[in-house]
């Protein structure tokens, strides 16, 4: 069994889960973030053989974390749903302790790729200044104007690393390497990256362990399969 | 050339003051960036993050890449901005904050502790697995929204205890049978059950390679709220063995940590079971009942020689400082 974690309306998971599923990861269980968030029962436990999960999913599906190969998180965040029913008191704390209940379930899930951890379920969300650093250190050079300038031919492009391995388009050697670089700095397997290519350069815009894989297309559907075989 | 020590929090907070005490016995530089004034403060960082100036109305500009050690206790800066009654305080010291929590995540010199190496205590369950992985024994423990997996798991154990996960302080209590008809709320969200291991109480200070053991000898469950329980609680200094203090020197590497407080119950064999690390140890709660000298430790970690040589080199630095100053 492999899972796919993703958020309840998302096309490019979508996408991703059919390729996963035509290159033989069956079964493919998706997981939408509304499940995470309620009307789930989940069993953690913990001792001296490791830790396990069990989660009944509303829809009768039953994950048991011991029969998971692996998978893919695409959900960087999940809330807790019926915070609402909540005195305003306790609303803080039982979205901290489901969040943190989140963190410990599906850490103990066997092969995700970026393994979950108290900065993000999908690996480490940094904000964009955070990044700005990581990606200055990796070797890129930064954006200090507005994108909308028109005396430039400004193209986004967007960049997938896993591993090393560098999906969508092709960036100069430079560009690669701080892309490979800032993938290892940020501690993630799977990274994507988004780039401004000017007239006279590539610079870095943003980061994150989520998001659109689809720019990674085929070739990235047949690596995640090998990486999660 | 040395350069000073820097500590960020409440100077009134006893941690915090212990330090510095014991910082200037050394004869140390040392500067308190005061949290409360931070509404005052302007912090620009170089494009790594590692480097930058800090703008003070009370106390001369700091440059980032001229100090040699960090030792932060930062209090939530909602918390901070409310507690001193000016709500309209809180964005810049939000701002403020997280731009400070990028240098100390970024900056080469020591720092106790870097705020993502502290954020393993925001899970316990999941800290618990790194401890684990680390190498020692835990507790066995559910979490679960199913009141019948909790009942099959004491009819297991034995005696159980609850107890929160997050950050968020909870009392740990035992879990008695007429807690049974309250069992159907954890339906809400899951909740941690924990066999309750008998047995002795050790708190662990670890800094770098120093270890300071304390027993704590309490009747309460928590022995934390032990006075609220109308128990006692008494605490003298200790000796763990030499393999269980390695292990907490490692695991304190482990979880990337300089400084921890690590907590074992040692149960009736002496076997070490480690029921969490607690990543920004309030230590004169056990050094003020014990004179143990963890804040002496603390210190002569931050004013280590060998950190003085670690960071930007000279060249990097003088480009960083002429930078920030335009």
């Amino acid at each position: 069994m492999w899972l796919l974690l993703k958020r309840n309306s998302d096309p490019a998971a979508t996408w991703l889960a059919e390729g996963l599923s035509a290159c033989g990861l069956n079964p493919l269980v998706i997981i939408n973030e509304s499940a995470l968030s309620g009307g789930t029962v989940w069993t953690q436990r913990i001792g001296a053989n490791g830790a396990t999960v069990v989660m009944r999913l509303s829809d009768g599906t039953i994950v048991d974390s011991t029969r998971v190969r692996g998978g893919i998180c695409l959900l960087g965040w999940a809330g807790a749903a019926p915070v609402g029913d909540f005195v305003q008191e306790d609303r803080s704390y039982v979205q901290a302790e489901h969040w943190a209940f989140l963190v410990s379930a599906l850490y103990c899930v066997p092969g995700l790729i970026n393994p979950p951890g108290p900065l993000g379920l999908a690996g480490p969300e940094f904000g964009l200044r955070e990044w700005q650093c990581r990606a200055a250190k990796a070797g890129f050079q930064l954006r200090t104007k507005p994108v909308s300038s028109n005396k430039e031919t400004c193209l986004r492009q967007r960049v997938i690393v896993l591993d090393t391995e560098i999906f969508g388009v092709q960036p100069p050697s430079r560009i690669a390497k701080a892309c490979l670089s800032l993938r290892a700095i940020s501690g993630c397997r799977l990274l994507g990256i988004e780039l401004l290519q000017t007239d006279a350069r590539w610079e870095f815009l943003s980061a994150s362990p989520t998001g659109d894989l689809r720019p990674g297309g085929e070739p990235l559907i047949e690596a995640l399969t090998k990486a999660l075989k | 050339m040395n350069y000073p020590v820097i500590i960020i929090g409440i100077p009134s907070d006893p941690a915090l003051r212990a330090v510095r005490q014991s910082l200037d016995r050394l004869g140390t530089e040392v500067i308190v960036l005061n949290q409360r004034e931070s509404f005052s403060w302007d912090l620009r960082l170089g494009s790594r993050g590692d480097t930058g100036v800090l703008k003070r109305q009370h106390g001369p500009s700091i440059f980032l890449s001229r100090v040699s050690a960090v030792y932060s206790r930062m209090m939530d800066p909602r918390v901070l901005a409310a507690a001193e009654g000016h709500e309209e305080w809180v964005d810049h010291m939000t701002t403020l904050h997280r731009t400070l929590g990028i240098w100390l995540e970024q900056t080469a010199v020591n720092v106790l502790n870097r705020p993502s190496a502290m954020m393993t205590n925001s899970s316990k369950p999941y800290q618990s697995q790194l401890i684990r992985t680390a190498g020692f024994r835990v507790p066995r423990t559910i979490i679960t929204n199913d009141p019948d997996a909790v009942r099959r798991f004491a009819s297991d154990v034995g005696r159980v205890v609850y107890k929160s996960i997050s950050g968020q302080r909870s009392v740990v209590r035992l879990l008695e049978p007429a807690d049974d008809r309250r069992l159907n709320r954890i339906s809400w969200c899951p909740t941690q059950f924990q066999e309750f291991l008998p047995g002795q109480n050790i708190r662990v200070h670890v800094i770098g390679d120093e270890v300071i053991a304390t027993e704590i000898a309490s009747e309460a469950v928590d022995y934390r709220y032990a006075e609220r329980e109308g128990a006692s609680v008494t605490m003298h200094a200790t000796q763990v063995s030499s393999a269980v203090a390695e292990s907490c020197v490692l695991l304190t590497r482990a979880l990337r940590l300089g400084f921890s407080g690590v907590d074992l119950r040692l149960d009736g064999h002496g076997d070490p079971y480690c029921l969490e690390v607690n990543p920004m140890p309030a230590f004169t709660y056990f050094e003020d009942r014990t004179g143990q000298p963890i804040a002496d430790a603390v210190a002569r970690y931050l004013a280590s020689p060998r950190l003085l040589n670690v960071g930007l080199a000279a060249s990097r630095r003088r480009d960083a400082d002429r930078d920030l100053r335009n």
